[in-house]
């Protein structure tokens, strides 16, 4: 089904930077990466710049400074050669609502330059492969939002991409079809660049080869989950405290967990290089430790604080 | 054209045609057609004309009935179709397709190509329905039961498919065209529309509709059959004139006449396709961001961040227990148009205060405004009103900031000459406004409607 491949593809994130027009500060700042085949997890809260980070790597937004390069051409100059082997799911993905499955995904495949018969063979292909074999013929407005989005991962498959990007994917699947796709992109990176953006620390942990952190624009850090754990190693600690001391806590601390303990709260807090609370002891890292490390406290974490005090985080 | 760019332009089209035929706005443009075709081809007592010819109407031959049928097709599928058709690129921003197509090889000629090629269907449908309808009222009249398959077809073919052809390339331009999405294009489209089509009739600009050659073939015919020519009196449109009428026997022009007509055909099919190419030198299939949103996004969510941390969340402030959100949707009509649309309001209400000449413009200037009177937010939003309390008190709210600001717009005109007509057709459009929009759940039948009503009320 699969021409031989005689290179491994090769994205390179040259300085790219890109300032939405109008606004005054970049949306992504001077972000160089080298990728290669695998799955590379972008993680990031919102507003971190992924989404236009994906539309930069899928050639419908140029960067305004710096360059991106697959396999050595720029594609702001020449975004043909890699259009030719992208696939691309977008995060606000819609689709029209009075065309079935089958008809969308042909429409699609016509644009992606696949011949007439081949689209339907693809077309009839994936549709199975997401679990919408019967569902051919069903229009997109009838589907659930999880059957949407398994139409749109379909889509992005249609060329058979070397270069696959997946903005928020799992967003409205289900735990099993989760698990399938995460699955499924770890089967597909074995000769391509698979980029998935998500703000789902188990998602990259469970799929990523590599994972970059991006917070306000700017690239973190960029390693294997052993990598970025050991940058968080003797930084994450836990201790039980009455439900009482939790905002005394979360003024101190950077709380990354909490859940409730027989006697108070469990609380799981980042102490990087200072002095963790009286009692608390030291616990191995996990990828949400090194995340919520790279990215500081997030406006969700402080939310669900402030609604329930004590409350599982 | 490479060969892959109309194979892609191709699908596009096939996929357009069908998210258009399986809208509630084909089924009315095809109703329409049937109707259209049952005024061309009017009962023996009927007191009006689609092909006005004084005292005559012709003999519903083949050829008669196609050539009025093309040139009521040309004339008003034209115009209502424009509304019908347009608004596909938004569509496809809305619903995330253009960003999917624009990451493909081929994106944007042979997207534009495709949205064209599906709006032409929809008129192409619609003017083929229109000819069916005409067949079948020759069959059923028996004045002529012979069908001549060429003075059938070659007037669709010379005269209404070029016009529908402009229609559909104006569409796409017009998409392409941000400030023309709205009511701004549907009144621009008016324009051209009365320029072109209505112009031509008048002698003094092209012969869209093949008007100066069937006048002169019918009055050849009427001089033939012993009548006086003089008494005829030529217009397209919709006459009221009177029931009794006389015969002429004319079988349509000659299709060498019809052929004359081949050149001006290629050259418009030449200007719709340059229409659809020309925005590939400016259209984005993606457009960018609106200027801050992602910033202005990520300072709200620094801010919140920043409030929750220190304080948590406070008391929230005490509920209305009946909402009544008038200034809300007031806001709603008047925010989020573009920014000179305001002062252009405003200009043009303190005008008419000043001089009568200004009046009928403000009721052009209040089109953007009564456009999204009654109309509901896209999805999610409407789901998020909708679930809102009091969604009566809601409703109301709605018809009242449709009022203030028509009042208010309208109030200096109002107080240089009182005059209850004004102020009632005015507060008659806003209501015609509120009634389309909240019927069909968009704009695009009062726009459509809107700016023919217009000219009538301003001429008469």
């Amino acid at each position: 089904m699969t021409a031989p491949r005689q290179q491994p593809p090769r994205l390179t994130l040259d300085n790219v930077s890109h300032t939405h027009r109008g606004a005054g500060h970049p949306a992504l700042e001077r972000l160089s990466l080298d990728l290669g085949p695998g799955v590379v997890a972008l993680l990031g809260p919102n507003g971190a710049g992924k989404s236009t980070l994906m539309r930069i790597l899928a050639t419908v937004v140029r960067p305004t400074a710096g360059r991106v390069l697959w396999n050595g051409t720029d594609t702001a100059r020449r975004p043909e050669p890699l259009r030719r082997v992208l696939g691309y799911l977008p995060q606000d993905f819609g689709a029209p609502a009075r065309l079935t499955a089958a008809e969308f995904l042909r429409y699609l495949a016509a644009a992606k330059g696949l011949p007439h018969r081949a689209a339907r063979a693809r077309t009839a292909e994936l549709l199975a492969a997401v679990n919408l074999g019967g569902e051919a013929n069903r229009r997109l407005g009838a589907m659930s939002g999880g059957m949407r989005q398994r139409v749109g991962i379909a889509q992005a498959l249609l060329n058979d991409p070397r270069l696959l990007i997946v903005d928020e994917p799992t967003v409205g699947l289900d735990p099993g079809e989760r698990s399938r796709f995460l699955d499924l992109l770890g089967e597909l990176a074995a000769d391509r660049i698979v980029l998935l953006s998500t703000h789902i620390v188990t998602d990259a942990a469970a799929s990523a080869d590599r994972i970059a952190v991006l917070s306000g624009g700017r690239l973190r850090r960029a390693g294997t989950v052993a990598e970025l754990l050991r940058h968080t190693a003797g930084s994450v600690f836990e201790t039980v405290v009455p439900s009482s001391e939790l905002p005394l806590m979360r003024a101190r601390w950077q709380i990354v967990r909490t859940a409730r303990a027989e006697h108070g709260v469990r609380v799981r807090l980042l102490a990087p290089g200072g002095r963790p609370p009286e009692g608390a002891a030291p616990a191995a890292p996990e990828l949400e430790d090194a995340y919520r490390l790279l990215v500081g406290e997030q406006p969700s974490a402080a939310f669900a604080a402030g609604v329930g005090a004590g409350v599982p985080a | 054209m490479s060969l892959a760019v109309a194979s892609a332009a191709l699908a596009s089209t096939r996929a357009d045609f069908r998210i258009r035929r399986r809208g509630p706005a084909y089924l009315v443009m095809l109703v329409g057609s049937v109707l259209l075709g049952l005024l061309a081809a009017p009962p023996r007592d009927a007191a009006f004309q689609v092909l006005e010819l004084g005292p005559y109407r012709g003999e519903f031959t083949t050829g008669y009935l196609a050539a009025v049928t093309a040139m009521a097709g040309g004339l008003w599928l034209s115009f209502a179709g424009f509304a019908a058709v347009r608004g596909a690129l938004a569509r496809d921003e809305a619903e995330g397709v253009a960003e999917l197509v624009a990451s493909t090889s081929r994106p944007t000629a042979s997207h534009l190509l495709g949205r064209f090629g599906g709006a032409v269907l929809v008129l192409l449908s619609g003017a083929l329905v229109l000819l069916g309808t005409a067949v079948a009222i020759q069959l059923l009249r028996g004045e002529s039961t012979r069908i001549d398959p060429v003075a059938l077809l070659l007037p669709l073919a010379v005269v209404e498919l070029p016009l529908l052809l402009l229609a559909a390339g104006a569409a796409v331009l017009w998409d392409t065209v941000r400030p023309l999405r709205g009511a701004a294009g549907a009144a621009l489209w008016f324009v051209v529309w009365m320029v072109l089509v209505i112009g031509g009739q008048s002698g003094r600009g092209l012969d869209l509709l093949g008007m100066g050659r069937i006048t002169r073939s019918l009055r050849d015919a009427v001089v033939a059959q012993g009548d006086d020519p003089h008494r005829m009196e030529f217009g397209v449109g919709l006459t009221m004139n009177g029931p009794s009428r006389e015969v002429v026997h004319w079988a349509g022009l000659p299709a060498g006449s019809w052929l004359e007509l081949v050149p001006q055909a290629v050259a418009l099919a030449a200007l719709a396709l340059a229409l659809v190419l020309a925005p590939c030198a400016w259209y984005r299939l993606m457009p960018p961001r609106p200027a801050g949103r992602a910033e202005a996004a990520q300072a709200a969510q620094a801010a919140q961040a920043a409030r929750f941390r220190t304080a948590g969340l406070g008391a929230p402030p005490p509920a209305l227990d009946r909402p009544f959100p008038l200034l809300a949707e007031v806001r709603l009509l008047l925010l989020g148009q573009p920014w000179w649309w305001l002062p252009l309001l405003a200009l043009t209400a303190v005008a008419a205060g000043f001089t009568a000449g200004a009046a009928p413009a403000v009721w052009i200037a209040l089109m953007p405004a009564w456009s999204r009177l009654g109309v509901p937010a896209p999805s999610p939003a409407s789901d998020i009103v909708a679930a809102c309390p009091s969604p009566g008190r809601r409703r109301l709210a709605t018809v009242l900031a449709g009022l203030a600001v028509t009042v208010a717009a309208s109030a200096p005109a109002a107080l240089r000459n009182p005059s209850p007509t004004w102020e009632a057709v005015t507060l008659g459009l806003a209501a015609l406004a509120l009634a389309c929009n909240a019927a069909t759940r968009s704009p695009r039948l009062f726009q459509a409607l809107f700016p023919p009503l217009w000219y009538l009320i301003v001429a008469h």
